[in-house]
Parts: structure tokens; sequence; C-alpha cells
């Protein structure tokens, strides 16, 4: 269901996913019948799905939709699907953001987008603002963000097109805002280079799974059911220590597999510069979102990939990237920059 | 007296014979600016012995309440050292074996009858003079590894095979500190500035240094107790999680704060950034 709505229509995505099984038996819609309602699917629909904490949705609110969402309580066997018994399901009336009727699950989407559209809207606009933006939000961005939002009846795509095209998403005062996820660290690294980490791509994903769980993030199981808090709660003194050491960890098992593409690299990108301070300044730019603010920062970075070579092949023009140094230097100089504190940030 | 606190370029005495020598970073500047040696001018062999003047470094060093430092100045790359401790025993072996680039005995000072430095390392003569110098000659190993990252792990490690990766100093401080991992002692063992893969201080499960990559990061630490400036951010929200960032980094700095307290004259680490820019 994610995977089919997860850029498609927010009201197809929520109406789907509340009656899927998966749904169903971890959020305890599975349990939840006419004699025994259970309410924890219908407060997350609203808390953490929809609306946001108390906003928009009361007490009864919360206990009438857990009455209306009953009757998925059919399971023949386990791990059959589950299906919808009118025997289990609370036929009573329920009054909902003031409407009252009969209502079942469809029912409670279509009131709940009907009646709370603004909020729904300004609520989705914020979550993707946050993830691609800043964790600062831009309220006026954000509300031309959930107007796109309603005016394409729940179409996600548009509204993120209209982000990602605009002016402010490439606006320099915005950008590097965001913490990396242990996923964007080593994600990111393995795509902005070409480097090989094994010739198995198994291998690679072993890898990155096993170590971005190590950082709190285990792949398609989120820590909780409101998902990842992200920004800051990524880092502290002991994560950053792991992310230093994971991905030094890779960059040097990528180097043990084949050293030539970190040469590639360089040449690539510096244009096969023979000018240690150029080729050091702009791989540093390249895997940072800003130039650093801190000048003395690329001496040392300098000085990190110039390495165990003496300086007079440097002065007098004789190093170049086709030394066969050169491979190690350049790993060095990544197992520099990954420990910036700007590294973190995208 | 040298005024160490402006650029090396202008308190370099211009010599007639090596001028374009004098306006590039080289050992003999090096030795200059550590302030170990006088001012000491070219002199013919064998004459007056200048006491070395009181640079702040040396007044800083004789100051120190604890006479257990050990400074290691490695120097990148090959050193020619029959021209640096020249074998006045032999000196016409010497001769006749580096026709062009052998010194005559008129460019040497005697450290004894049996042996001369260049006048290249004349700032080290009143050290000598002065019984504070010793040297250790015909050190090294043959067939010369000429790689100059494997030659350093030979280095330092002392195993001519390369297999091992344990430093001589990691040896040592292994002993010294049996349990560094869980109890580390409140000072660090070491500090290692620049090449910080190298493996002097490397030991079997830990690296005994605490490494920094520049002398300039050295006096950030000690002059402000950290690595990375928490407040010169710029105002935005990038700026607020760059500020972030560098705190939490600058928290896993084990030593920090033993540096930033210790009593080491800023203006030492001051000379130490300007030597090496």
């Amino acid at each position: 269901i994610i995977q089919t709505h997860g850029l498609g229509n927010f009201k197809t995505l929520v109406k789907e996913i509340g009656k899927s099984s998966s749904m169903l038996k971890y959020l305890n819609g599975f349990e939840n019948t006419k004699d025994k309602p259970n309410e924890n699917y219908a407060r997350e629909l609203f808390e953490l799905f929809t609306l946001g904490v108390n906003n928009g949705y009361n007490q009864k609110d919360v206990e009438n939709t857990a009455r209306a969402l009953t009757g998925y309580n059919k399971c023949e066997k386990d791990h059959s699907p589950i299906e919808f018994d009118p025997k289990t399901f609370d036929k009573s009336n329920k009054t909902i953001f003031g409407r009252t009727g009969n209502w079942d699950h469809d029912d409670v989407i279509d009131l709940l987008f009907e009646k709370r559209k603004k909020k729904i809207a300004h609520f989705i606009a914020a979550k993707f603002y946050r993830y691609f933006i800043s964790p600062n939000e831009d309220a006026n961005i954000i509300y031309h963000l959930s107007k796109t939002l309603i005016k394409k009846n729940w179409e996600m795509a548009p509204m993120l097109e209209q982000l990602l095209s605009s002016g402010h998403f490439f606006d320099n005062a915005t950008m590097g805002s965001i913490i990396k996820s242990p996923f964007d660290l080593f994600g990111s690294f393995i795509n902005e280079t070409s480097f090989i980490y094994s010739s198995s791509e198994l291998d690679v994903i072993d890898y990155v799974d096993y170590i971005t769980k190590t950082l709190g993030q285990e792949l398609l199981n989120p820590i909780g059911v409101e998902g990842w808090q992200g920004d800051r709660a990524w880092v502290d003194g002991s994560t950053i220590g792991a992310r230093w050491q994971g991905m030094g960890r890779i960059a040097t098992d990528m180097y043990n597999f084949r050293d030539d593409p970190f040469v590639d690299f360089a040449k690539t990108l510096t244009k096969n510069s023979k000018d240690p301070n150029k080729i050091t300044r702009v791989i540093v730019d390249y895997f940072l979102c800003k130039p650093l603010d801190n000048k003395d920062a690329y001496e040392t970075a300098v000085d990190v990939f110039k390495g165990g070579v003496p300086d007079n092949y440097y002065i007098n023009k004789i190093w170049t990237l086709e030394w066969n140094t050169s491979a190690y230097q350049v790993l060095q100089l990544i197992r520099h920059i990954i420990r910036m504190p700007e590294f973190q940030l995208k | 007296m040298n005024n160490h606190h402006t650029s090396h370029f202008e308190n370099i005495k211009l010599d007639t014979e090596h001028d374009k020598e004098h306006l590039k970073w080289n050992r003999r500047t090096f030795l200059q600016m550590l302030g170990l040696a006088g001012g000491g001018t070219m002199m013919l062999g064998g004459s007056n012995i200048t006491a070395a003047s009181a640079t702040p470094l040396n007044i800083a060093l004789s100051e120190s309440e604890n006479d257990k430092i050990i400074i290691l100045i490695r120097l990148k790359g090959g050193n020619d050292g029959l021209n640096t401790i020249v074998p006045l025993y032999d000196y016409d072996t010497y001769a006749r074996k580096r026709p062009t680039l052998r010194f005559p005995k008129n460019k040497l000072y005697k450290l004894s009858n049996d042996f001369g430095i260049s006048s290249s390392l004349s700032p080290l003569q009143s050290l000598w003079g002065d019984g504070k110098m010793k040297v250790a000659h015909g050190v090294g190993y043959p067939n010369q590894n000429l790689s100059h990252y494997t030659s350093a792990d030979i280095w330092a490690t002392g195993d001519l095979t390369t297999r091992s990766s344990v430093g001589v100093m990691g040896k040592y401080f292994e002993g010294v500190y049996p349990d560094f991992i869980v109890n580390p002692p409140k000072d660090p063992a070491a500090i290692q500035i620049g090449d910080t893969d190298n493996l002097l201080f490397e030991g079997p499960d830990t690296n005994y240094s605490f490494s920094l990559s520049s002398p300039k990061q050295l006096a950030s630490i000690a002059k402000s107790g950290w690595l990375h400036d928490p407040e010169d951010v710029p105002p935005c929200t990038y700026g607020d999680q760059v500020k972030f960032m560098r705190t939490v980094v600058n928290s896993t700095l084990k030593y920090a704060e033993s540096i930033n307290k210790a009593k080491v004259p800023y203006r030492i680490i001051q000379e130490v950034v300007l030597l090496s820019s």
C-alpha cells in the first residue's frame, strides 16, 4: 500500500491502510469489536497520521470512531487476510466531527477529510517540509503547499513537485538544515561516489542494513508508531562515534576491494589537477552542502591529503594523481571529511 | 632577539650562498624558528660556541614542572645522513665518493674529531656546545624502502617485514597503561599532531595518542577547550545545526579539558602554529 500510494493520493492511502491486515494487527484494529472496542487505531489515525495531537478532535471523536472501525475481526487462520465481519461490527449511530450516522471505516475517512480538510493539508505539508527542507517550518511555504494538496484533491505528487522546483528549495538560506539519517549517511556516500564495496550488491545492502540498525535506524522497522524522530535525535556523543567508525569502515573496505575508483574520482572531479590545495578543496566541497565557514579547516584537510608524501614533491610539482600513493591519499582525505561536523548535514 | 610573532620569512638572515634556499621551507629554517638554537651565524669550523638564547620555547620548557617530556619531531622524507653528520675520520673516502655533493671541510663544524655537522645545521651548534645535544648516527636499515608510507611504517614499528601494525611507542604505553581503554589516564599519554595514520603510538588494541591533524587544532583546544568553534556560525537554521554538530563533536574529545587547563603557555602553541604555516 505504501509503495503504491506513497506518492499518490493521500486520502486513498489512509483509506486503504486502515483496512490492511498489517495495520489491523499492528494497531489493534483486529481486536476492536462492538463488544470490546479498542481505541488505539482511532487515536493514532488522528494524532499521528492526519491531524496532530488534539488538533481538531476530542476524546468522544476517538471513542466513536473506534466503534465505527469495528468489524475487521474475521481471520480464518493465522496469517490469513483479515476480513470484515458484520457480526462484530457496531451498527449503532456514532457522532464524529459533529455528524451522526451509522458510520463505517470508509465513512469515517470521508468525514475526516471533509470536515478537517485544512488541518490535514497543513499537517501533511508540514511533514513534507520538515523531511525535505528544514526542521524549522516556514509557515508561508507550508500554507501554499497545503493549498495545492487540497486543490489537487489529495494527490501528493503535485505538492511535492511544487516544493522541489521552488526557489525556496534552492535557496542557500535553507540548505544544509537537515541532519542526515543513518541511511542518508551511507546511502548518499555510496551514490555520490562510484566506489565499489563488493562484487555482490547483497553485501552492500547487508552492511548498510547492519550499520544503520546500530545507529538507531532499522530499515523498514521504525522505532515506534510515530516513526523515527529524526533531526537531532539521530546524533549524540556516542552515535557520532559510531557514525565515524561506520563511515571509516565502509570507505576503507571499498578501498581494499578496489582502489582505482578513488583515483578516478579525484581525477574526474578535479580534471586531473596536480595541485593538492585545489584537489582537497574540490573534494571537500563536493561532499558538503556548503563551503566551510572555517577556512582553517581547508588547510588542515590539505595537510591530511598531502599525507606521507613530503612537501618538496608538491613544491617542485613532481607529485601527481598518477602516483601510486594517490588512492590512499584520497581515502585518508575522505576519512577526514566524514569526521567534519558539517558532513552530518544535508 | 628573534621576534617569533612575525612571518618567519622576515627573520631569515640572507646568506649569499644559499639565498634561494632560505626563502623555501627547509630544515634549517625550521630549527631556527624552533628557537632551540641561538641566532648563530655562519662560522668557519671549530670556533666560538654561542650559548642558546632565551627564547619563549626554551623558557617554557625550563619552567615545566614535569621534566619527563619527550618531543618527537618527525620530518617527512628521506634525509641524506652522510651529509648531515659527516665522517671526518675518513673524510677522504667521503669526498671521493661524493664529488659533487660533499661539503668542503671549511663548511663543517667539528662536533668531535670524528664527526662534523654541515653548515646548514649551524643553529644546532650552540646546543652541542652547551652539552644539550646528542647524536645517534648511522640509524637506518639495509635496502631502504623507497615508499614514503612503507618506510614510515617501518620506522614506527621497527619491523622490517612490515607485518606489524604496533608502533614502538604503542608497545611502550601498553606496558605503562595496561587498562588504558577502561581506565584511561587523566592526561593524555601522548599528543600526536599531523600524520594521524602514523603507527608510532598504535598499540595492539588502541591508539595511545590524542591525535590532531594540525598544530592549529592543538592551539584551539589549549586556548578555548574546543576543536570546533561552537559560536562562530551563520545566523540561520544551517548555522544552528552546525553549532549542534560541533558541540557534539567537541564533547567526544576526552582530553580537551585536560589540555585546556594544562599550564602550557598559549604562546608556545602559537609558535608551533607559526612554525608550520
